[in-house]
C-alpha cells in the first residue's frame, strides 16, 4: 500500500471545511455572516464536507502506486482534476482553496461598522420616495442625507432575540412590503404605544413606516438603540443612529438608520452604540419628508450580541 | 490485506481528526492577539469575504454532487436519446429545461461541463446554463418580493432573460461547430464503462468525482468571493454613482457591477432592489438578467473548462445580448 499525500490533503481540507462552518455555529458568529434563516442549509453543508471527507479516506491509501485511476470510472472520466497539472499550478490552487480556512479561523468575523456603512452609501428610503428619483444622489454637499434602509422587502419572521433584554415584537408573518398594505396600517398600531420602542425584532418594518410618512408621527416619542454613524456634511449636532439589514449574507448588508439631533452629538464617536429618547419631527429633504429625532436623552450601551436586524 | 487496508483507513480518519482537533486548540490564542493587529478595513473585508463563501458552500456542493451524479448516471445513450436533432428545438428545449432546474452560478458550470461531456451539444449547454441560474422558482420569488411584490420585474426579468438566452444560444450555434472545451479537458470522456456497473460502485464513483470536481472549482469562488468582498469595502458606492447617469451608461455600470460583485441570483435580487432609488428601473433590470448569466467567479470557472477564444466570445456575446434587449425594452418597463 502506499501513502497518497495529495488525497490525505484534500481529506483533510474537506474536514476542516465542515469544521469551519461548525465553528461558526458552536460561537454564535454564523449571526455574523448570514442570515438565520439560512443556518439550516450551512449545518447541512457541514454534514455533507463530514461525509465527503469519510468518502475521501480510502484513497489515501492506494493498493499499488499508482494514481488514482481508480475511482470507478476508468476512462470515462476527464483529467483536469488537480491530480494532473503542473505542480506549481497545483500549489497555487491547493493555496486558494485553503486561504479561507486560514483566514476563517485565524481571524474572527466581525461585525459590520460605520466605514461599511460610508461605502454601502446611503440610499433613500424606496418607501419613501413618492416620484422616481432619476437623478443620482447628491455627494458630500448634501447635508440631510438620511440614510434607511432600501431593500426590506421580504417576508419572514422577525428573528427570536436568545438575548435577556430586548424583548421581540412578534409581528405577523410579512407577506409583502406593499406600502399601502401594510406599512399604512402599521402606523395606526405604531401610534397607539405612548413611547415607539424600537426593537432588533421591528426595526425594520417599524423604520419603514416611519419613513413612509413621517408627518403622522411627529411629536411622537421614540426609544431606539443603534451604532453611530456619520455622512460627510452633517452638521455637530447631527448623527444617524443605524443598523445593518441582513437579507442573505453580510454581502448583502443595508443599513437602516434615523437621522437625529442633539447637542453633544460631535462627541460622541462612529461605531459606538447608544440608546436614545426623542421626539420625531420632519424636516423636507428635495420634495421629500423625512424624519429626524430630536433626542432628549441618550447613552452609551455595550454593542447587542444580536447587532444586525433582518426584514 | 483487506482488512489490514481497511484499518488504515481508519486510523488515518483517526489522525487527521486528531490533527484538526489539535490546530483548533492552537488557533484560539492567535484569534485574539491577531484581531488587534489587523487593519479595521481587512477585517471587514474578511468579514465580507466568509460571509458568502459559507453562503454559497451549500449551493457549490448542490452543484458538484449533481455533476457527480450526471458523470456516473447519465450516459451519452441517455443524452442521444432525448437531444432533439434540431438545432433550435434542442436550444428552445434546454432553455425551458434550465428554467426549471434550480441551479445557482456556483454550481452550473461543473453541470454544464459533465452534460457536454456526455454529448450535449455546446450550443444547447448554453442554452441551459444561461437559464438555469436566472430563471427558477427561487428566483422569480426573491424577486417579486424584494421589490415589494412588484409581478413587473420579476416577469420582465424572465422574460427578457429566456429570450436573450434562446438569442446568445443561437448566435453560438452559429459561430463554434465543436464543443471548444479545452482539449485535455474533453480527453477520454465517457467511455461506456459506467454501464453495467453495479449500482454502489457507480455511487462510490459518483462520490469521488464530487470531491475532485469541489477541488476543480472551489478555487473560483473563493477568488470570486474575495473580489466581491474587496469591492464592498474598498469601493464606495459614491464612485459608481458618479460614474452611471443617463440611460445607457447607468446600465453599463450596474452591468459591469453585476460582473464583480458576482452574487448568487438568489440574493441578487434584494442587491438590486438596494439600488432602485439610485439607478433607473432599466438599469437595474439589467443588473438582474447580466448577473446570473455571467459574471466573475463564472468567468475564470468557464476559463478552466473552455477555450480562451471561446470564453471571450460568449462573454462579448452575453453583454451586447442583454445590452441591446434591455435598451429595447426600456420604454416598455418605463425605466
Amino acid at each position: 500500500m502506499s501513502f497518497n499525500l495529495q488525497q490525505a490533503l484534500k481529506a483533510f481540507i474537506l474536514l476542516m471545511f465542515s469544521g469551519l462552518i461548525i465553528k461558526f455555529h458552536l460561537t454564535g458568529e454564523i449571526g455574523k455572516l448570514i442570515n438565520q434563516d439560512y443556518n439550516l442549509l450551512s449545518k447541512i453543508a457541514a454534514a455533507i464536507f463530514l461525509f465527503l471527507f469519510i468518502m475521501q479516506l480510502p484513497r489515501i491509501w492506494t493498493k499499488e502506486h499508482h494514481h488514482d485511476h481508480d475511482h470507478e470510472c476508468n476512462h470515462s472520466c476527464d483529467h483536469t482534476h488537480v491530480d494532473d497539472q503542473k505542480p506549481f499550478v497545483k500549489i497555487i490552487s491547493y493555496i486558494i482553496i485553503v486561504f479561507p480556512l486560514v483566514t476563517g479561523f485565524a481571524i474572527p468575523p466581525k461585525v459590520l461598522d460605520a466605514s461599511i456603512a460610508e461605502k454601502k452609501g446611503v440610499f433613500l428610503n424606496k418607501a419613501n420616495v413618492v416620484e422616481q428619483q432619476d437623478k443620482p444622489l447628491e455627494n458630500s454637499n448634501d447635508d440631510t442625507s438620511e440614510p434607511s434602509l432600501s431593500s426590506s422587502d421580504q417576508n419572514s419572521n422577525p428573528t427570536d432575540q436568545t438575548n435577556g433584554t430586548e424583548e421581540v415584537h412578534e409581528l405577523p408573518v410579512q407577506e409583502q412590503i406593499d406600502p399601502e398594505k401594510v406599512l399604512v396600517p402599521m402606523i395606526e398600531e405604531i401610534l397607539k404605544e405612548p413611547v415607539i420602542q424600537m426593537k432588533a425584532g421591528n426595526f425594520v418594518i417599524y423604520g419603514d413606516t416611519i419613513h413612509y410618512d413621517p408627518e403622522k408621527f411627529s411629536g411622537k416619542e421614540i426609544t431606539l438603540k443603534g451604532f453611530v454613524y456619520k455622512e460627510e456634511g452633517m452638521t455637530e449636532s447631527q448623527l444617524v443612529i443605524s443598523r445593518f439589514v441582513i437579507t442573505h449574507c453580510v454581502a448583502d448588508a443595508s443599513i437602516i438608520g434615523f437621522l437625529s439631533e442633539f447637542k453633544g452629538a460631535k462627541d460622541v464617536k462612529e461605531d459606538t452604540w447608544i440608546e436614545a429618547t426623542g421626539i420625531i419631527d420632519v424636516f423636507d429633504y428635495g420634495s421629500l419628508k423625512l424624519p429626524r429625532i430630536n433626542v432628549t436623552e441618550w447613552k452609551i450601551v455595550d454593542e447587542p450580541t444580536e447587532p444586525y436586524v433582518y426584514p | 490485506m483487506k482488512l489490514i487496508r481497511s484499518f488504515v483507513v481508519d486510523f488515518s480518519g483517526v489522525i487527521l481528526i486528531g490533527f484538526f482537533l489539535a490546530f483548533m486548540s492552537f488557533i484560539n490564542p492567535i484569534n485574539e492577539s491577531l484581531s488587534g493587529a489587523i487593519p479595521n478595513s481587512f477585517l471587514n473585508l474578511n468579514t465580507i469575504f466568509m460571509s458568502i463563501i459559507i453562503e454559497a458552500l451549500p449551493f457549490i456542493l448542490i452543484g458538484v454532487i449533481i455533476a457527480g451524479f450526471i458523470q456516473m448516471f447519465i450516459t451519452e445513450d441517455h443524452v442521444k436519446r432525448w437531444m432533439p436533432k434540431n438545432k433550435v428545438t434542442a436550444i428552445f428545449m434546454s432553455c425551458v429545461i434550465g428554467s426549471l432546474f434550480p441551479a445557482c452560478e456556483c454550481g452550473i458550470v461543473p453541470i454544464v461541463r459533465r452534460l457536454i461531456g456526455k454529448g450535449v451539444p455546446l450550443y444547447a449547454a448554453i442554452g441551459f446554463m444561461l437559464t438555469g441560474p436566472l430563471i427558477n422558482p427561487i428566483v422569480i420569488f426573491s424577486t417579486y418580493m424584494a421589490f415589494g411584490k412588484d409581478l413587473e420585474i420579476a416577469l420582465a426579468r424572465m422574460g427578457i432573460g429566456f429570450v436573450a438566452a434562446l438569442v446568445i444560444a443561437l448566435i453560438i450555434s452559429f459561430l463554434f461547430k465543436n464543443n471548444q472545451m479545452k482539449q485535455k479537458a474533453y480527453l477520454m470522456s465517457t467511455a461506456t464503462n459506467i454501464t453495467g456497473q453495479p449500482f454502489l460502485k457507480r455511487l462510490d464513483g459518483m462520490l469521488k468525482h464530487t470531491i475532485d470536481e469541489f477541488f476543480d472549482m472551489g478555487k473560483f469562488l473563493i477568488i470570486g468571493a474575495f473580489l466581491a468582498a474587496f469591492v464592498q469595502t474598498y469601493v464606495s458606492s459614491k464612485t459608481l454613482l458618479q460614474l452611471g447617469d443617463g440611460l445607457v451608461s447607468s446600465t453599463l455600470v450596474m452591468m459591469g457591477l453585476a460582473f464583480i460583485l458576482s452574487l448568487c441570483s438568489e440574493a441578487d435580487a434584494f442587491i438590486g432592489a438596494s439600488f432602485k432609488n439610485v439607478f433607473s428601473r432599466t438599469s437595474i433590470l439589467s443588473f438582474l438578467v447580466y448577473g446570473p448569466m455571467i459574471d466573475l467567479k463564472n468567468t475564470l470557472m468557464l476559463l478552466a473548462v473552455f477555450n480562451v477564444r471561446f470564453v471571450v466570445i460568449l462573454v462579448s456575446t452575453i453583454t451586447v445580448v442583454v445590452f441591446s434587449m434591455i435598451i429595447m425594452t426600456s420604454g416598455l418597463i418605463g425605466g
